[in-house]
């Protein structure tokens, strides 16, 4: 798995992560509800870094980005979501002996998505909840930058200029003290300037426990949640002109300890993805960490 | 003899519209509400039950699992509207309770 990819795959992770409207995962999706008539805004600050190259080239990558996503709660079961990302990215390479850096920022593609309510256990104290969801990313981003070397390459574009899509499902347990999710997704890109980065399936778990109060006070109190997700993700090759690049794809799996501080209007969030299995074809970037922190809004 | 004048009648008048206002009942009512599990989604029902034009303000209880629907005074409460507002929020709307309390 590239560089590229891996923006990608994290840029799709927070998509992915969207429809949370709750004590929900920081990584990806839940089924927890939307009102009818409500929106949320979801704010991600996010900080990249990929470092580990095992070739002799010393590559060197830095995303640093912000995600906004706008959703909107059309029936109690139906919401639709918007997720526009922009993204400042740097790459360092050695070549011949000489260190090049490469940058560029920008808006990247949009993704536009809707979850449906399947089935929802609502009880006194908990509810459970299965959610598919299917999305469709647009090429809104600037697919031809440039810089003094000439056309940046893929992993440096803000936008893929394909079109693409992604879906899946995700079951959300959610009691007053502790809630869990389970999402099984899916995502395909298209193909732009001879270039396909590699589909992405993936499967995220994820644990949140009530940290503070310990007991339940009157009305609605403010609750601390800690939390820890895993993501297992697997990437297809990216292909250059109908060509599978070797050095692309793999399998990695992130675990994620998170914070959140949930009131009733708005919630802040922070969590690090830490990849404790990398096992990427090729000379592929490994990854480092992705830090993600980001407030959300009820109105 | 003092004569009755109409500053008098002005005067008593003033000070006794807030005793009457303080007199006046309004009902309540309070409906069980299932799978509401955090502050986040409890906004949301909050928010929805506003959207009844005699409900006065909502609170949920998270520790009790239950929303007490305040309404303006001289108002009837419509438990099946405020079901479905329920219901379209997200949740499953239980039993319901109405009950009087004076204002203050």
């Amino acid at each position: 798995m590239n560089a590229a990819s891996r923006s990608i795959l994290a840029l799709g992770a927070l998509c992915a992560s969207a429809g949370a409207t709750n004590a929900a995962p920081l990584t990806f999706n839940t089924a927890l509800p939307i009102s009818q008539d409500e929106w949320i805004l979801r704010e991600q600050f996010v900080s990249m870094k990929n470092t580990d190259d095992p070739s002799p080239m010393n590559r060197r990558m830095k995303v640093s980005g912000l995600m906004t996503m706008l959703g909107y709660g059309v029936t109690r079961d139906f919401a639709v979501f918007g997720v526009l990302p922009y993204a400042d990215k740097r790459l360092e390479v050695n070549t011949g002996g000489q260190d090049v850096s490469r940058r560029q920022a920008g808006f990247g593609d949009a993704l536009f998505m809707g979850r449906y309510t399947a089935y929802e256990d609502n009880a006194i104290g908990h509810t459970f909840r299965i959610a598919p969801f299917l999305g469709i990313k647009a090429p809104t981003g600037n697919d031809h930058a440039s810089d003094r070397f000439g056309r940046l390459p893929p992993m440096l574009q803000p936008g893929s200029g394909s079109w693409g899509w992604q879906g899946g499902a995700v079951a959300s347990f959610q009691s007053l003290d502790w809630g869990a999710d389970v999402q099984l997704a899916y995502q395909s890109n298209g193909k732009a300037n001879g270039f396909r980065a590699g589909a992405v399936t993936r499967l995220d778990l994820s644990v949140q426990r009530r940290l503070w109060p310990g007991t339940l006070g009157e009305g609605v109190p403010s609750f601390l949640y800690g939390g820890l997700e895993a993501n297992l993700l697997r990437a297809a090759k990216d292909s250059l002109n109908g060509v599978d690049d070797p050095d692309s794809g793999g399998t990695t799996l992130f675990l994620t300890p998170t914070l959140q501080y949930v009131t009733r209007k708005w919630v802040l969030e922070v969590g690090v993805q830490i990849p404790v299995s990398q096992r990427l074809n090729g000379t592929a970037l490994g990854n480092d960490y992705v830090l993600t922190s980001g407030f959300r809004l009820n109105f | 003899m003092h004569k009755f004048h109409p500053r008098h009648f002005a005067a008593v008048l003033a000070l006794s519209i807030p005793l009457l206002a303080f007199g006046a009942e309004r009902a309540v009512v309070d409906i069980a509400v299932k799978g509401m599990t955090c502050p986040f989604c409890a906004y949301g029902l909050e928010k929805n039950l506003g959207k009844a034009a005699e409900v006065d303000h909502a609170a949920a209880s998270l520790k009790d699992q239950n929303v007490h629907i305040v309404l303006k005074p001289g108002t009837q409460p419509d438990i099946g509207r405020y079901k479905q507002l329920i219901h379209d929020a997200g949740f499953t709307p239980g039993e319901a309770k109405v009950s009087k309390e004076e204002t203050k």
